[in-house]
């Protein structure tokens, strides 16, 4: 193997840019030098080694899913009746969210089968159905930002809401969660009221304002709708809204899947995604028109805020109001207006408080699964005012703490900023000028080697203990700089001034190859 | 009227399994569990702890579907969690093997040396780097990190990945002319 070759593959294998001439040396070093191509083919069969796939160990997904514990899915059978069969795991498709009257089969990972078994009768040899009534779907309030009234005890984590229940807002926001897999959102200014919970019907009547709805494919002849002055729409596994602005009118918006409208002795119509269909009272329906992504943003907002109540680890939070105009936005979600209290994930969340002014003050929060956490704004802004008066420069000896633990954790771009910052705080400190030895480094390595040359030459111009690196440095700077002259002589000097420096051995080297040339 | 069938986003996939839809988390363990064991495979020694690796990432993946954002590739944001997991996993097991226990280990040749006379490939090499070695020269000759990423995903700084190519690339060198030398010698008998 030749030193030069062995120079650049050394070079290209920890790393480092090589130039397209040094490219094509180094891949042509394996035509002239056997051992320089069995090197070149273990590379070359590495990276193909990294290409592809394996085969997954039998069970490892079923191992999985029960750790994750994906939740159960509860079947209901009839006499007689059997156990839908497990689908088929698919392939690498995309699943395909439901549309019109197509059931969607559901994969489940640990299904729970609850079998209805008929008791006969003492003397007796027929069976007896035990008839049971529809159970009923989980109901609650999720989500209540600003002026929103709902029946005294139904609060945030208070009890389940129940049929006939009634959520309204004023300038405010709510959503309900409706097991399994509904989210219906209400804006500003409306009213919903629950028709019906059975499980196998769901029924929000919408009385005024705009609701939205987002929810998961149905289980087979499980239905959802919306209802307004006798129109129902039913969903087939979508998100749509119905919005209802004066008695006498309805649109029903599509953002996905489909969703059949009936009512009012009109024919059923299937209003497909990014659609709008107008119902006017005394003049039916219209066509069903394309609506655009700008108003179809408008009811997105409404559930901007869904993931929050999405884990199963849950605790309450609550935000008092305080000053005008505030408004919070939890782990960077939408943001809403005050009084707030939802359903958050457990655990610490981010905080984002914002005045009218557009000041933000962001704080950490640690929520509890099962408990409320009242916070009251006015705290945290009095606090954070405390903070800035108090607030002092750090010391240089902090600085540099600091950017060596950025550089310990490999964050090269934050340890320079924070470098940079000490200099520019205390240029005249002796650590300003030891750190631009580091600096030059990490412009290095970064890529930036003529930002680093002047680095490593301004700690040359007034020399101390870190010379040797210094030099050594700004020699890797010319040379990736292309300057073949300049970093000619400045192997010379390191050599001159250093001859039994660390890095005497490999530059004496590199001066061969150069003065070779 | 036509019925519009929309295919999930990836974005709309991770939500689903955040949501501990079980159609969901199926489809993403589905299409992500080869690469998955394909990078646990390459970044440990024994295939028993490739498997332990596997399941651990895949469990991780799933946990961590809430943080999956629209402008990430979906195989290579759980790349990164495999990777994470598989080293942090490793840095916690205890370390058994003994020189002793290499050689006594039945069909594994000596260090330095091959027995049967075959050119040496891949597993020899892979035999002699140390743990953190062999990673960061497979995170970047096999699945292409760059040095950041992968002082990043290691927790190590820069001049320490460079350090460990640096040394993988010799001890490389080293076993190829040894082999290359012995090679000479046979010829000559």
């Amino acid at each position: 193997m030749s030193v030069r070759w062995n120079e650049l593959q050394t070079r290209w294998a920890a790393g480092e840019a090589l130039t397209p001439e040094e490219e094509r040396e180094r891949l042509d070093g394996a035509h002239t030098d056997e051992l320089a191509a069995r090197e070149l083919a273990l590379f070359e069969d590495l990276r193909a080694r990294g290409q592809g796939v394996d085969e997954v160990p039998r069970g490892l997904v079923d191992k999985v899913l029960a750790a994750v514990g994906a939740r159960p899915r509860l079947f209901l059978l009839g006499p007689g009746e059997k156990p839908p069969s497990a689908p088929r795991a698919p392939r690498l498709r995309r699943a395909v969210l439901a549309a019109g009257a197509i059931a969607v089969p559901i994969a489940a990972a640990a299904a729970t089968v609850l079998l209805l078994r008929t008791h006969p009768e003492p003397g007796s040899g027929d069976a007896v159905a035990i008839l049971t009534p529809a159970p009923l779907a989980r109901s609650e309030l999720v989500l209540a930002s600003g002026e929103v009234t709902a029946p005294g005890d139904a609060r945030v984590g208070g009890r389940p809401l129940a049929t006939g229940d009634s959520v309204s807002t004023g300038d405010g926001r709510a959503c309900l969660g409706i097991d399994p897999g509904i989210d219906v959102c209400i804006g500003g200014r409306s009213q919903i009221v629950i028709e019906s919970l059975r499980a196998d019907s769901v029924r929000i009547r919408v009385e005024r304002g705009t609701a939205l709805a987002a929810l998961s494919p149905r289980e087979v002849g499980h239905t959802f709708a919306l209802t307004a002055d006798g129109v129902a729409v039913t969903a087939h596994g979508t998100v749509f809204a119905v919005d209802r602005p004066v008695a006498e009118s309805l649109d029903v918006v599509v953002m996905e899947g489909a969703v059949q409208v009936s009512g009012n002795a009109a024919p059923g119509t299937l209003v497909p995604a990014h659609s709008r269909l107008a119902v006017r009272r005394g003049s039916g329906q219209g066509p069903a028109e394309a609506i655009g992504r700008g108003e179809e943003a408008r009811f997105w907002a409404l559930l901007a805020a869904r993931g929050l109540w999405a884990k199963p680890e849950l605790g309450v939070l609550e935000v008092r109001a305080a000053e005008p105009g505030l408004e919070v936005a939890v782990d960077r979600e939408a943001p809403l207006t005050l009084p707030f209290h939802a359903f958050v994930p457990a655990g610490r969340r981010s905080l984002s408080l914002r005045t009218l002014a557009g000041d933000e003050l962001t704080s950490s929060v640690d929520v509890v699964a099962g408990e409320t956490l009242v916070v009251d704004p006015r705290e945290l802004l009095a606090r954070r005012a405390l903070i800035d008066e108090t607030a002092a420069v750090p010391s240089a000896a902090s600085l540099l703490a600091r950017a060596r633990n950025e550089l310990a954790s490999g964050n090269a771009h934050a340890a320079l900023t924070v470098y940079e910052r000490l200099r520019s705080t205390y240029p005249t400190s002796p650590e300003a000028r030891t750190v631009l030895v580091t600096i030059g480094k990490l412009e290095l390595d970064l890529k930036q080697p003529a930002r680093a040359l002047k680095s490593f030459d301004a700690y040359l111009a007034a020399p101390g203990p870190l010379a040797p690196e210094a030099l050594a440095g700004k020699i890797r700077a010319l040379r990736a700089l292309g300057r073949t002259a300049d970093e000619r002589r400045a192997i010379e000097t390191y050599l001159s001034r250093h001859p039994d420096g660390f890095e005497s051995p490999l530059l004496r080297q590199r001066l061969e190859v150069l003065q070779g040339r | 009227m036509a019925l519009s069938q929309k295919p999930r986003t990836d974005v709309e996939l991770m939500a689903a399994v955040a949501a501990r839809e079980p159609a969901a988390q199926r489809e993403v363990l589905n299409r992500l569990g080869g690469r998955i064991r394909k990078l646990t495979g390459l970044l440990c020694r024994e295939r028993a702890d490739a498997d332990d690796a596997a399941q651990a990432s895949l469990i991780a993946i799933l946990k961590s579907a809430d943080g999956f954002r629209v402008a990430t590739s979906l195989e290579r944001w759980a790349e990164r969690i495999t990777i994470r997991t598989t080293l942090r996993a490793s840095r916690r097991e205890k370390t058994r093997r003994t020189l002793l226990e290499r050689w006594l280990t039945p069909n594994r040749a000596p260090w330095g040396e091959n027995a049967g006379g075959e050119p040496l490939g891949l597993e020899a090499l892979f035999e002699r780097l140390s743990p953190e070695r062999r990673r960061a020269f497979v995170l970047h000759h096999a699945l292409g990190y760059t040095i950041d990423e992968i002082a990043e995903l290691s927790e190590t700084p820069v001049g320490t990945v460079k350090d460990r190519l640096v040394t993988a690339r010799r001890e490389l060198r080293t076993m190829l002319e040894r082999d290359a030398r012995r090679d000479d010698r046979r010829g000559a008998k």
